[in-house]
């Protein structure tokens, strides 16, 4: 809250000559939030505070969620929405036309559906996978009694990378000319262009998500693991209880309500899988082997050929519903995990 | 030097009343005490001076002049907060000079008067340093330094004492009423603690759930408590109260008879009973004597349960028949006695304070 | 064996388990450290390098002499003579599979050679042109300043409308606060991807498409940031605000000089994340931003990508200068930042 007693008295003199010639260039908003203050009166100040953030939510957010729904029922390429025709459900009903959703190429629109299928697998895939190296790691660093606080810095630094960085770093990793393909070369007498091939570019797009974002959920994870109490375990041993059992007994079941609400946010932010896919797979090739949901909404409404707003905003409406559903269910688990 | 008139004041959140029509005086120069237990409403009420808390209803005045709707800057009052509110991150000077500052007064006169402020409290050592660096006594001077810069018309202490050691409470308590004496201003001191308000303040406010229970100077509510609730609340260790019956009254007086301290007659004109009323019956720990009756005096037994002595006075706590309370007696000097034994206790009558049982108020004509 | 999975251990032995761990550990930090020094490594090659496979793990460019008689300097071969031993020879030219070289100590004798029996010369090279020629030649310096403004820009207004917001939520009691608190919350359930169709086209209202303005204004209300220092606020006695108003200050006063000094810890945890989230902003600056004179680093950096001709020595230079503000951020705030993320479970 405040500077160390150690602060010698002239530092804290000469920090209050800056905190004053601050002062001087802020009576420039100073004077003017004195006179609001003096015609609207004390009680009404806090409306003038919180009005610059409201404002910029109602602008950036709020009107935009109204906006969404609103151009779901309409059609044409126009931007401004009252230029655009009313077409009720017609863009929804366009979406979800298909012969079988289990078979996107029976679908009106097939990238959708593709992308869909992505999704899910790529959810399913990423959520499984980080969830098992998050949990693993989590519970090494918290046995290390020496170098925690440099592992977890260690694997949690990815996490602050920028997804284009993460994309670009690993496209040269594993390029043609790449590390990974030198090794094979050597070892095996091989090379594979990973992210030309379906299955394995698939492969690598979850590897290097999860390679982003571990630390974040090991992070939560780990704080979790640290909040339970150490005496349980001594009791425990006292009773003679095998490790195994205070693993299955002890850790996990108190560990599971925080486990629970990492997976919901694992599956929130996965559904929402764009950018560092993008770059990696210079787009979500090959062909559409990794088109999300995000990038088909991207596309349809920014690709030059397509300008379809009303049918990205349907999807977008679609997508926002399940990711609602998801983030109800993290509230509620987490207040229970609170109980 | 400014006059304080409260007229009616009432504080309400929502449909809960918590101030119920107050009204006090407060003359020019004055040093007010507002006393009462926790919850009492004394915060309250001297948040409702100094313009931090609204007022529901009600009149406040300045010197003649409504104040309800004025913010506390333009009452031009000064506070001393309970936890000081020193601002952490300034330094000392800085938290003397910040209100001059915010009423933009000329940098020479800002120093001249923190200069004279911590001369004057003796805290001009420590001026570039944070209030962390000071000690409980020298922050509590801060935050007098503080109210004192700023000249103000009123000084509210909100229970300023609260957080120093004993020792440092007694010597601030003299400096404060020293402080008072030089500058004269009106000053209305808040305090649970009735030693404080006793030796300090010229004119005490005793409050009770949001209401005024008596006004008065110190000796006044010491001498002619008004009702149970200030005879209870002034005076340490309290009052001894006992149960009694009038058996008759004349014009010398009015005889009392109880089962605790006998019959005996209470001199005195214009108490306010009839033979056969309930009565408590209120009798200071210093106004017993141990030792047997004597005749026309009241006295009664107790058995002692405990014995404090501090060396110069000593204080007995014992039991007296089967009443729940202990009777407190007074003894100067040391005093020992075993703990089951019995003590007989007497009284000069004249010294007992008569309540009804009714309603708690004074029988004996005290002043409200 | 699985006693690791169980907690903390004490002091004492060490076990199997605690080799697993360790082991687990220090692969793990491989798997994180290898894809990015790789990157480093493969930023300092030469174009003809980094080209070149099988790649080597050091970055080498080909070793040149200046010979007497020859205008530029020329590369360095070993010769493995059919008999076996070896001669180091400079190349003058190549036809086919035959060379002609010299022998550098004997510069006015030339000779040919096949192919086959010359190996290059190379020798430890840092590149360090990759990082400034793309300053020059692909606007670089235009998207590093650009990022550079946006980040700042943002971070302060961040700062500054969110701490506002937040002094008004945990100091005062009015009218539909908790409404609003709940609302400014409620924005933590609706991602960017959801509505930035709409999004877009409010900027398009405002006239902020393909500005920098568009990409600032759009991210400054945050509501972590409001969350953040509302809670640290609420820490705040409430005795110094009023010790202030009685000071005579106005409540904007009470704001800047009371309220902010003291949430300067806080301040700081949201500035770090700010300037994170800002300097790594991609999609919604992607949306935004059509013009390559205001592109962002992020979004330059993957439209090099997308060329025609992919110049990696370049790309990767730019990425680790892309990475390098926000590695030295985490080197020095790495503690501040662990904790931040681990107490309040944002990112």
């Amino acid at each position: 809250m405040s500077a160390p007693t150690s602060v010698a008295p002239v530092v804290v003199a000469r920090g209050e000559r800056i905190g004053d010639g601050l002062d001087a260039v802020m009576r420039i908003v100073e004077v003017p939030m004195a006179t609001v203050q003096r015609l609207l009166g004390h009680a009404r100040m806090p409306y003038v505070f919180i009005l610059p953030n409201m404002l910029l939510f109602t602008v950036f957010v709020f009107v935009p969620v109204g906006l969404a729904i609103a151009y779901a029922f309409t059609g044409g390429t126009n931007l401004l929405i009252w230029d655009r025709p009313f077409v009720g459900l017609e863009n929804f009903k366009a979406l979800l036309d298909c012969g079988s959703y289990l078979e996107p190429s029976t679908c009106r629109y097939n990238l959708f559906w593709t992308a869909v299928h992505n999704t899910w697998w790529y959810t399913l895939l990423n959520t499984l996978g980080t969830l098992f190296f998050a949990l693993v790691t989590a519970l090494v660093l918290n046995r290390l009694t020496r170098g925690r606080g440099f592992f977890r810095a260690v694997f949690f630094y990815p996490v602050l990378l920028s997804p284009v960085v993460v994309g670009l770093i690993w496209q040269w990793f594993l390029a043609r000319e790449g590390l990974l393909n030198g090794f094979l070369t050597d070892w095996f007498d091989t090379r594979i262009i990973f992210l030309l091939e379906v299955g394995w570019s698939r492969a690598w797009v979850v590897y290097v998500s999860i390679w982003f974002h571990m630390g974040f959920f090991m992070l939560i994870i780990l704080a979790g693991l640290q909040a339970i109490p150490r005496d349980i375990y001594e009791a425990a041993e006292i009773d003679g209880t095998s490790q195994w059992r205070q693993f299955w007994c002890l850790t996990l079941p108190l560990l599971l309500p925080n486990l629970l609400v990492v997976t919901v946010l694992l599956l929130i932010r996965s559904v929402q899988v764009f950018d560092e896919a993008w770059v990696l797979t210079n787009g979500g090739g090959p062909g559409t082997a990794n088109t999300f949901i995000v990038q088909f909404i991207y596309q349809t409404a920014f690709s030059p050929d397509l300008r379809l707003y009303g049918l990205a905003s349907a999807a977008s409406v679609l997508m926002g519903i399940a990711l609602l559903v998801l983030t109800l269910s993290q509230l509620w688990l987490a207040k229970k995990a609170e109980v | 030097m400014t006059a304080i008139s409260m007229k009616d004041l009432r504080k309400s959140y929502g449909s809960l009343e918590v101030i119920h029509g107050i009204d006090i005086d407060v003359g020019s120069g004055e040093f007010v005490a507002l006393v009462g237990p926790s919850g009492c409403g004394k915060s309250t009420l001297l948040r409702m001076i100094s313009g931090l808390e609204p007022i529901s209803a009600g009149q406040m005045s300045f010197d003649d002049q409504r104040v309800n709707d004025l913010s506390p800057a333009q009452r031009q009052i000064a506070m001393v907060f309970q936890s000081y509110a020193l601002y952490p991150h300034m330094s000392v000077r800085k938290n003397l000079s910040f209100g001059l500052e915010n009423l933009r007064m000329d940098r020479a006169e800002i120093n001249r008067r923190v200069d004279a402020a911590a001369k004057m409290l003796a805290i001009d050592g420590y001026l570039d340093r944070r209030p962390k660096a000071l000690s409980g006594g020298q922050r509590q001077r801060v935050a007098i330094g503080r109210a004192i810069v700023r000249q103000p018309r009123v000084f509210l202490f909100d229970e300023p004492l609260s957080n120093l050691d004993a020792k440092l409470r007694v010597q601030t308590r003299s400096e404060i009423t020293k402080l008072h004496k030089q500058l004269k201003t009106t000053m209305i001191y808040v305090t649970h603690d009735q030693v404080e308000a006793m030796t300090m303040a010229q004119k005490i406010v005793v409050l009770n759930k949001g209401k005024v229970e008596q006004i008065g100077r110190p000796l006044d509510l010491f001498e002619r408590p008004a009702n149970l609730f200030v005879a209870g609340f002034i005076g340490s260790p309290r009052m001894n109260l006992y149960p009694g019956k009038v058996a008759s009254t004349g014009s010398d007086g009015v005889t009392l008879d109880s089962a605790y301290l006998g019959r005996f007659l209470v001199p005195g004109t214009g108490i306010d009973v009839q033979s056969g009323d309930d009565v408590i019956i209120g009798l200071r720990p210093s106004h017993l004597k141990l030792g047997p009756a004597t005749p026309g005096a009241g006295g009664g037994t107790m058995t002692v349960e405990q014995v404090e002595s501090m060396g110069h006075e000593t204080f007995v706590y014992g039991r007296t028949g089967q009443s729940d309370e202990l009777t407190i007696v007074h003894v100067p000097g040391h005093f020992e006695a075993e703990t089951g034994s019995s003590l007989d206790f007497t009284f000069n009558p004249a010294f007992a304070h008569l309540f009804s049982s009714v309603d708690g108020r004074s029988l004996k004509g005290a002043r409200m | 064996m699985i006693a690791f999975l169980t907690r903390t251990r004490h002091a004492g032995r060490f076990d199997l388990t605690d080799w697993l761990a360790w082991g687990w550990a220090i692969l793990g930090t491989l798997v994180v450290a290898i894809p990015i020094a790789w990157a480093v490594i493969s930023s300092l090659k030469t174009e003809a390098e980094i080209n070149s496979f099988p790649p080597a793990l050091v970055p080498r460019a080909a070793q040149t002499i200046t010979v007497d008689g020859q205008a530029k300097p020329l590369s360095m071969w070993v010769r493995t003579m059919p008999d076996g031993s070896e001669q180091t020879v400079a190349l003058l030219r190549r036809i086919g599979l035959s060379a002609t070289v010299l022998d550098p100590s004997k510069p006015e004798e030339t000779f040919r050679v096949p192919v086959a029996e010359l190996r290059q010369l190379k020798e430890f090279h840092l590149q360090w042109s990759n990082y400034s020629e793309p300053m020059k030649q692909f606007n670089f310096l235009r998207y590093l300043w650009n990022t550079v403004f946006v980040t700042v820009v943002a971070t302060v207004l961040t700062l500054l409308l969110n701490s506002m917001a937040a002094f008004a939520l945990s100091k005062y009691r009015f009218a539909g606060r908790n409404a609003m608190f709940a609302l400014i919350l409620s924005t933590m359930m609706i991602p960017l991807s959801v509505i930035m169709v709409p999004a877009f086209m409010v900027i398009v209202g405002l006239n902020l498409a393909d500005n920098l303005w568009g990409v600032i204004l759009s991210t400054v209300s945050t509501p972590t940031g409001v969350f953040l220092l509302r809670q640290y606020m609420l820490t705040i006695p409430d005795d110094l605000i009023e010790a202030a108003r009685v000071d005579a200050a106005s409540e904007f006063r009470i704001y800047w000089r009371i309220v902010l000094p003291l949430c300067a810890p806080a301040l700081a945890v949201l500035a770090i994340f700010s300037v994170i989230w800002r300097w790594n902003d991609f999609l919604w600056p992607l949306i935004v931003l059509s013009s390559p004179e205001n592109y962002t680093l992020q979004i330059g950096l993957s439209s090099l990508q997308g060329q025609f001709n992919v110049q990696w020595h370049y790309i990767l230079a730019m990425t680790v200068v892309t990475l390098l503000p926000v590695t030295v951020v985490f080197l020095f705030l790495q503690k501040y930042i662990t904790e931040g993320v681990a107490s309040s479970g944002v990112k």
